[in-house]
């Protein structure tokens, strides 16, 4: 997007919707293992008293401040990453996927942890009964039943991550070009409203097509979330 | 007995490869934590929080930061603590059930999965456009105020419904009316829980950045506040400040860790503090 105001600026949005998906998408590939991997420890294999401590903890990610996680990425992942992949700056699009990564962590996991425990013990009964192993159980009856589930808390991370401004505006490095790939810096929605907001004249163009950003974004999310909440209105009926 | 065999080995291999990633999770929370704590312990003294920044905030302390934090704090909660408990109340004890609350309650549930930003915009728009109250405290606290509104609706209306129909039915039966069974019965029962929510709230307005960024937040301030018209610094946004901007970011450093463990140190009082009372009043409630 152009910043220099004259009437003959032009202003797109491509880049911009690349830029959060990419980091949104990839955040939630990064998330998925880990979270799905806790949720099933929580759910099944924890014991009760180990469950009551893990879960307080999972829930204190959600609430560190999102600054925090973008001050934590600018000094420890920015770097790594620029060593690891042997870029000239370590302000990509994959950090902003690894900080968004480990924000949706907690939303991935409440979710489908409170999906897997909603499989009926009959079924998981019933299973055992027919010799599988608890494992066995687990992956061929209660990550299926609970799918539906997973997929709501998958939908959910990515709300999240698709929204989240401050973290991912201080790690990607708010490059507006359409990204080809991850290790590129590039710029979501939301980090692009908080960049230029406050140097955009009221009632200009730019300042317009900042609000118009902010309808874009407050569309996405709420197609996401009602689309969740529909689904498991139906999964209760 | 081979089958078997593999299938145990599987079961091992399967619960070692879930419980090492879970506890991965838990590493980076320690690491998140520790990093900040271990850096940001050495800056932080009496003087770093009773004095303002210096020398272009490469010297000095976080003060106006705390205070306008605290100023941001007391102006949401004041505005969204009765809206919201009053709302809780009436979704579940007064309001019919049906369509109305059904919607209701989509509303709010949509209400907190707006993105923080987007607040940010329509609380610039409404309230320091339109309502003219400019960059200001009032601004910045009614902007955030609606931001928690929907947690604590929630916590509100799902702590009341917890409590088991009995107990209203009881005072009922001795003759008092809808309001004092609410305030004598209802309530009382329902607070710790309702508290709960509340702290968690304060500790998502201390750490939230987007939506002050353009109704309050001044990057640089040397005097405290006046009014509730004027700007004001913020935790958050100082944090943002002096890792992106500012004369000398080398310089700024230790400060930008002894900013990031007073937040921290925030959200692990708030965290803490909630579950403690959850956990209080969980074990309560088995007694009785």
């Amino acid at each position: 997007m152009d910043t220099n105001g004259n009437s003959n600026s032009f202003f797109g949005i491509l880049p911009l919707i690349t830029g959060t998906l990419w980091v949104s998408l990839v955040a939630i590939l990064i998330a998925l293992p880990f979270g799905v991997a806790a949720a099933i420890y929580l759910a099944e294999i924890a014991n009760h008293k180990l469950r009551d401590i893990l879960k307080p903890v999972i829930e204190l990610l959600s609430g560190i401040p999102s600054v925090v996680y973008g001050f934590f990425g600018l000094i420890v992942i920015v770097p790594l990453v620029q060593k690891v992949f042997h870029l000239s700056v370590g302000e990509t699009g994959l950090t902003g996927s690894i900080v968004l990564a480990i924000m949706a962590l907690p939303t991935i996991i409440t979710v489908s942890e409170d999906a897997m425990r909603n499989c009926p013990r009959a079924m998981r009964e019933a299973s055992l009964a027919l010799g599988g192993s608890k494992w066995q159980t687990i992956y061929k009856i209660v990550i299926p039943y609970s799918a539906s589930g997973i997929t709501s808390a998958i939908v959910l991370g990515i709300g999240r991550a698709v929204g989240e401004t401050m973290a991912v505006l201080m790690v990607t490095g708010n490059s507006a070009v359409i990204a080809t790939g991850i290790l590129q810096p590039l710029r979501t929605i939301p980090a692009t409203i908080a960049a230029e907001l406050g140097e955009a004249p009221a009632g200009g163009v730019h300042y317009q097509s900042l609000f118009l950003l902010g309808i874009i974004l407050f569309l996405i999310t709420q197609i996401i979330n009602s689309s969740v909440e529909y689904v498991s209105a139906k999964n209760k009926m | 007995m081979d089958q078997t065999l593999k299938k145990r080995r599987n079961q091992q291999v399967a619960f070692s490869l879930v419980t090492v990633l879970t506890y991965m999770i838990v590493l980076v929370l320690i690491f998140i934590l520790a990093f900040i704590i271990i850096r940001g312990i050495g800056v932080i003294n009496w003087e770093f929080l009773s004095t303002p920044p210096t020398d272009g905030m490469t010297g000095g302390g976080i003060l106006p930061a705390i205070v306008g934090t605290c100023y941001l704090i007391a102006g949401s909660s004041l505005f969204a603590f009765p809206i919201g408990i009053m709302s809780g109340i009436y979704m579940n004890e007064y309001a019919p059930k049906g369509k109305l609350v059904r919607f209701i309650r989509m509303i709010t549930n949509n209400l907190s999965g707006i993105p923080s930003i987007v607040f940010g915009l329509f609380g610039m728009s409404l309230f320091v456009n339109k309502l003219e109250f400019g960059d200001s405290i009032v601004a910045g606290s009614l902007t955030l105020g609606i931001l928690c509104l929907p947690i604590v609706i929630r916590t509100t209306e799902e702590a009341l419904k917890a409590i088991p129909d009995s107990f209203r039915e009881g005072s009922y039966a001795l003759g008092a009316t809808k309001l004092q069974t609410i305030r004598r019965v209802t309530l009382p029962m329902a607070l710790p829980n309702i508290t709960t929510g509340l702290i968690l709230s304060v500790g998502r307005v201390s750490g939230e950045t987007a939506p002050i960024l353009f109704t309050c937040a001044a990057y640089f301030l040397p005097q405290l506040p006046h009014s509730v018209l004027d700007q004001c610094m913020a935790l958050p946004y100082h944090l943002y400040v002096l890792t992106t901007s500012g004369t000398d970011l080398e310089l700024q450093r230790p400060i930008a860790y002894g900013t990031a463990l007073v937040l921290i140190a925030i959200v692990l009082v708030v965290n803490i503090t909630a579950t403690i009372i959850r956990k209080y009043f969980a074990n309560k409630v088995k007694m009785n």
